[in-house]
């Protein structure tokens, strides 16, 4: 599999050129899934860009044909599908990079350092996007153009816990204040997620931040203990929801409201979760059929983006998302079947963190798309619109496609 | 590299199994959440998806056309257009709401504030601005939604917005009437739910209506069609035509006369019904002052003067009392669904029964001395001085109360109701209209002989107009109580006929020999009694006139008595083709059926028999005072058309100064009564003089035409010739101080104002 181009790279990135087989699994499924879904995101977006995205020419007027205004249903698509190569191309370089080159203090501290920047970055001078003025998710930077801070913070939090947990491993052991200052970074990261008004990002993190630890050796008293907190805390949501509504910001408390509230706000705070029922619900067993969903029609707004499943159930049923959810469980199998050959520790806790976020997403995402947690706003992983998360997802697998070249099963 | 030879782990295998767990659990809960949504609870959320995405377009079905008996048109649907917004797609955009409620408003002349109101609804993908728009406004309409307006963003974007995202127009259809203002209460109209309501429209809106249609096509959120192959059209059926028996000329001339009467008499209400006197169709049928409105615009309040005054109310609750209670009268056909006491008219029904029963003898006498004591009760006449001796004939002539009521007594009180029932009275007509009042009478097992005393000449009960029209129809044809109706067919869109109505014998009341009995002694009482008034030149008019006393009503003024005055009558006496009844209520000033009814359906009867070309007969006197044949000249030199013109007694005046004749008035074929003015042009620039038109009124058949004739106009008489002497003249076809051309014909007017009143001064 060795490239000639790059043993012809100087010393010093040559030591760092990794040199294994790689996981044609792994790589295989992810191929399969983007692919997936972009076919379906380019689906549930045509007729919302038809309708929603305008032509613009050079002085940022509407085009006007036909005495209609010319739109751009491709519009979603050709982004995705541009965002998918550059994804690919980070993934390609990323899996022919020796992942030990990640494996070190200062790299840890850096994206460390660099996550809390951007986070910080995204509060004081967020992007803003017409539509969306009450979220400061976005940040617009030289060169790469709009991003969501709380994609990079998410990896960086999982390199620096695995760089961090293996290197402190006997410590965690022994003393359970090692994992103050993991709570501590979890913290601050959740608490400036969820002042971007983002409560799906503030949630992943939590989670990921968890797993990590837990992963990492936390001592089970404490996790359990932090288990009954979280167990707790939806006890009390579900019991008096009135009193947790009041405790969070508006737009998380109203999503609250809207999910125990189920048979009001049916056109206002319900409307997307509503339509999104009423989509699945019309999917059935086999679906309507590739492209024929009836509630991406603009009943389902922003089709394209958090909800993109619901339209997926429409049009390929429960069977095709069924078919959908398993390869996610085979990419996740996969993924811990490449963790625990894992060479090292830190490969290892960095494949898990990686693997679990993806898992994460995609289990929180169904479980909005059918009502069954509170419409926090979670992309699926693949399938939702969004430059930042795809190259970022598929920078991460090539990461994991990276550590699976030192898999102990392929070194025989 | 250190590779590591042995299985060791990094994390323990707890931990990885209790993660893996994790994920296996939550995995299973999505797919337990995806078999609940989609599957278990699928066909709800099916059925709610289709009920936001499936639109349901009633497509209404062209309502059936109506003509008139020789298949014109009288109402007619023709399509049009639905305009209407999609608030939702507005929303709080304030600048495009006011840009729609300003544009929508002035082209579809609706006021601002209710578009803005509609356009304000944003929870409604749908709101009707305007239906029936016709296809001009439509037009205006789909220009504006090829424009567009400019707004700005927050951002101070600016962006392009055509109207025609978000208005609509959907297909339509609008009634149209060739003539708005002829048969409205027969017609009836289309209320807002698209449903006849009153008349024709009313009674056969079923058939008429025909089967709409429906279009039931997937939308999107934003109410356009959505690109899916989802829609189910059921193709709407036209309703079915129908051809009335009314006959839009005969109507045009009863109509035209009871509007002159209304206005000339200032009675409350004038109504007149013609009736096919063999079939029972009805020809015409129409009123005044109650059951008359414009069927263009039927909410609309028809009188100038009365719409002024309601507007005038300034308490807003009054004021809509008000209008509904004149919208209601106007809607309201007093033929059919008001009832009125019949009085004299209703002497020929028990005269009727008596000849049938053979208990008045023919030559039988009596001697009416002003009243009379009869079932223990006492009556006068209404001719205070008695009728003297009078055999039947002559008592039918002269309305003579006492005789009815000594004769009518004969009947018994079984007797009388037996006709009574066999007239009609106790029962509806069936005629195809809606909302037949029945009449009001006596309670018959609780009825005594005093009663059968006063109904015997027509008072104490009530009766419909169309009722009483058919009774004494049955005495013009022969005995025969016909089912009156006013549609003769039914057609299919295709104009084929579906059905057609056969006259319907309700049974046969009087004989042959009765009836013709009964036709003579009501020619009598045109040519010689209370209704030469309805004396027609060349036709043999039977008739008999009514007055009858309403129940005194304490007004303002003190005790007010009103009246209602009537006229039934049929034509010609001999072979009756028409029958007609004419009725006032409370007519102002002369209040007697003879007096104000019999000249109306003499008037119109005169044009109707003549447009149904019945051969006029005229008597030998009548003949001499008949018209003469003016001549052609036109072309011929001065002198000879001079001479031409001589012998017949024309007064003949030249204008002009040439030796030719270049035109002529009147123009040659026409009649001109004896002595009457011929105009002889001989230059084109002489035509333009005109003579002044003299007022006719108030004077002798002799007088009118002297004067006429000295002021260069011809008059036509329409009168009763043989009392001539009795005659004044009271209404001219041109109004006084009018320019017209000299030689013009004129019409006028004459009635008797003695030996007509029925009912007591």
């Amino acid at each position: 599999m060795e490239s000639k181009v790059i043993s012809t790279k100087s010393g010093l990135f040559k030591n760092h050129v990794a040199r294994g087989g790689l996981d044609t699994v792994f790589l295989g499924l992810v191929v399969v899934l983007v692919t997936i879904g972009i076919i379906m995101m380019f689906s549930a977006s045509y007729v919302n860009a038809s309708f929603n995205v305008v032509v613009k020419d050079r002085n940022g007027e509407a085009v006007i044909e036909n005495g209609r205004v010319k739109t751009n249903p491709y519009f979603y698509f050709e982004k995705q599908a541009g965002f998918a190569v550059l994804g690919f191309v980070a993934l390609y370089l990323i899996s022919r990079v020796k992942y030990t080159f990640l494996k070190k203090k200062w790299v840890a501290y850096f994206v460390l350092g660099v996550s809390f920047l951007l986070l910080i970055l995204v509060l004081v001078n967020p992007a803003k996007i017409a539509g969306k003025e009450e979220f400061k998710r976005w940040l617009t930077l030289p060169v790469i153009g709009q991003f969501q801070p709380s994609e990079v913070a998410k990896l960086g939090l999982i390199m620096f816990c695995a760089y961090h947990m293996e290197k402190n491993q006997k410590k965690i052991d022994t003393d359970w204040r090692m994992m103050l200052p993991y709570l501590g970074i979890i913290g601050a990261m959740c608490v400036l997620v969820y002042k971007e008004n983002h409560l799906s990002g503030t949630i992943l993190m939590f989670a990921i931040g968890i797993v990590m630890m837990f992963l990492g050796g936390v001592k089970s008293w404490l996790f359990i203990g932090g288990a009954a907190l979280v167990a707790v805390f939806v006890v009390i949501t579900i019991i008096a929801p009135d009193r947790v509504i009041k405790l969070l910001e508006s737009y998380a408390g109203d999503r609250i409201t809207a999910w125990i509230n189920k048979e009001d706000f049916a056109t206002t705070l319900r409307w997307q979760t509503n339509q999104s029922l009423y989509a699945i619900g019309s999917g059935g067993l086999f679906g309507l059929g590739i492209g024929n969903s009836k509630q991406k029609h603009l009943y389902m707004p922003e089709p394209h983006n958090d909800f993109v499943f619901a339209i997926v159930c429409e049009e390929i049923g429960f069977i095709g998302a069924t078919v959908i959810l398993i390869l996610f469980a085979l990419l996740i199998w996969r993924g811990f079947v490449i963790a625990m050959r894992a060479s090292d520790r830190f490969s290892a806790l960095l494949v898990m963190g990686i693997i679990i976020q993806v898992g994460l997403q995609v289990i929180l995402n169904i479980a909005v798309v059918t009502d069954t947690i509170p419409n926090t706003g979670i992309s699926l992983p693949f399938f939702s619109y969004g430059g930042t998360s795809l190259v970022m997802l598929l920078a991460e697998m090539g990461i994991v496609l990276s550590v699976s070249r030192y898999s102990k099963i392929t070194k025989k | 590299m250190a590779v590591r030879t042995s299985r060791q782990r990094f994390m323990s295998r707890s931990t990885l199994v209790m993660v893996l767990m994790c994920v296996l659990g939550f995995g299973l809960v999505c797919i337990g959440s995806l078999v609940r949504v989609q599957l278990v609870k699928g066909a709800e959320y099916r059925d709610k998806a289709a009920q936001n995405q499936l639109h349901d377009t009633v497509v209404a079905a062209e309502r059936g056309v109506i003509y008139d008996a020789n298949m014109t048109p009288l109402a007619a649907s023709t399509s049009a257009g639905k305009v209407y917004v999609n608030p939702s797609l507005i929303g709080d955009n304030e600048f495009a709401r006011e840009m729609i409620v300003k544009n929508l408003a002035e082209l579809l002349g609706v006021s601002e504030s209710s578009v803005r109101e509609k356009c304000s609804r944003t929870g409604y993908k749908y709101m009707v601005i305007k239906d029936k728009v016709e296809d001009e406004d439509e037009e205006k309409v789909r220009n504006l939604m090829k424009t567009y307006f400019i707004i700005k963003n927050k951002d101070g974007e600016e962006r392009k917005i055509y109207y025609n995202y978000y208005i609509g127009i959907d297909p339509d259809v609008k009634r149209y009437y060739s003539n708005p203002f002829l048969a409205s209460t027969v017609l009836g109209f289309i209320n807002q739910d698209y449903e006849g309501a009153y008349g024709i429209e009313q009674k056969y809106n079923a058939v008429l209506t025909g089967l709409p249609g429906r279009i039931i096509s997937a939308k999107t959120a934003g109410g356009r069609n959505m690109p899916v192959k989802y829609e189910n059209k059921h193709d709407a059926q036209p309703g079915t035509g129908l051809v009335l028996t009314i006959d839009e000329y005969i109507q045009s001339y009863l109509e035209k006369s009871l509007e002159q009467a209304y206005l000339n008499t200032k009675c409350d209400s004038i109504l007149g019904i013609i009736m096919d006197t063999k079939t029972g169709a009805i020809l015409g049928m129409g009123s005044r002052g109650i059951g008359y409105f414009d069927l263009s615009d039927p909410w609309g309040i028809v009188r100038e003067q009365e719409r002024l005054e309601i507007e005038a109310i300034e308490d807003e609750a009054k004021r809509r009392e008000a209008r509904e209670k004149v919208q209601y009268a106007q809607w309201r056909n007093p033929a059919i669904n008001d009832t009125y006491e019949p009085g004299s008219v209703f002497k020929v029904i028990t005269a009727a029964a008596l000849l049938e029963e053979g208990l008045v003898p023919l030559e039988e006498r009596f001697t009416c001395t002003g009243n009379v004591t009869a079932a223990g009760s006492r009556y006068n006449c209404h001719k205070h001085g008695g009728h003297g001796s009078q055999n039947l004939s002559d008592a039918i002539m002269n309305s003579c109360n006492p005789f009815f009521i000594t004769r009518g007594i004969r009947l018994g009180i079984d007797g009388f109701n037996k006709y009574f029932q066999a007239f009609g009275f106790l029962e509806k007509t069936n005629i195809d209209l809606p909302a037949e009042a029945s009449s009001i009478y006596y309670n018959i097992s609780k009825m005594i002989l005093a009663n059968v005393a006063s109904a015997s000449f027509g008072q104490t009960f009530q009766v419909t107009p169309i009722q009483m029209l058919t009774a004494v129809n049955a005495i013009a044809n022969g005995g025969y109580l016909m089912q009156p109706y006013l549609v003769k067919k039914q057609l299919d869109a295709q104009g084929a006929i579906i059905t057609e109505t056969k006259p319907t014998v309700r049974r046969q009341v009087i004989s042959k020999e009765t009836s013709e009995i009964m036709c003579g002694f009501m020619e009598r009482v045109v040519n010689e009694g209370t209704g030469k008034n309805a004396y027609i030149a060349g036709y043999r008019v039977a008739g008999k006139t009514g007055t009858s006393e309403k129940v005194p009503q304490a007004t303002a003024s003190g005790i007010s008595k009103t009246f209602w005055a009537s006229f039934a009558c049929f034509a010609p006496a001999n072979d009756a083709k028409v029958s007609m009844i004419v009725i006032l209520d409370n007519p102002k000033g002369a209040h007697g059926g003879g007096a104000v009814a019999a000249p109306v359906a003499a008037e119109v009867l005169s044009s109707v028999l003549e447009y149904l070309n019945v051969e006029p007969q005229y008597t030998e006197k009548e003949l001499e005072e008949l018209k003469i044949e003016v001549a052609e000249v036109v072309g011929k030199s001065l002198s000879d058309a001079q001479k031409e013109l001589d012998g017949k007694r024309f007064t003949v005046k030249v204008k002009g100064g040439g030796d030719k004749v270049v035109s002529q008035i009147p123009a040659g074929g026409q009649s001109v009564p004896k002595n009457g003015v011929v105009i002889l042009y001989t230059s084109e620039e002489s035509k333009s003089d005109k003579v002044i038109m003299p007022d006719l009124s108030g004077l002798s058949i002799r007088d009118a035409t002297q004067k006429a004739a000295a002021a260069g106009i011809n008059v036509n008489i329409t009168c009763n010739s043989e009392l001539s002497g009795e005659l004044l003249s009271y209404k001219q076809s041109v109004a006084q101080g009018k320019e017209i051309a000299p030689g013009t014909v004129v019409t006028v007017y004459f009635k008797s104002n003695m030996g007509i009143t029925d009912y007591d001064e």
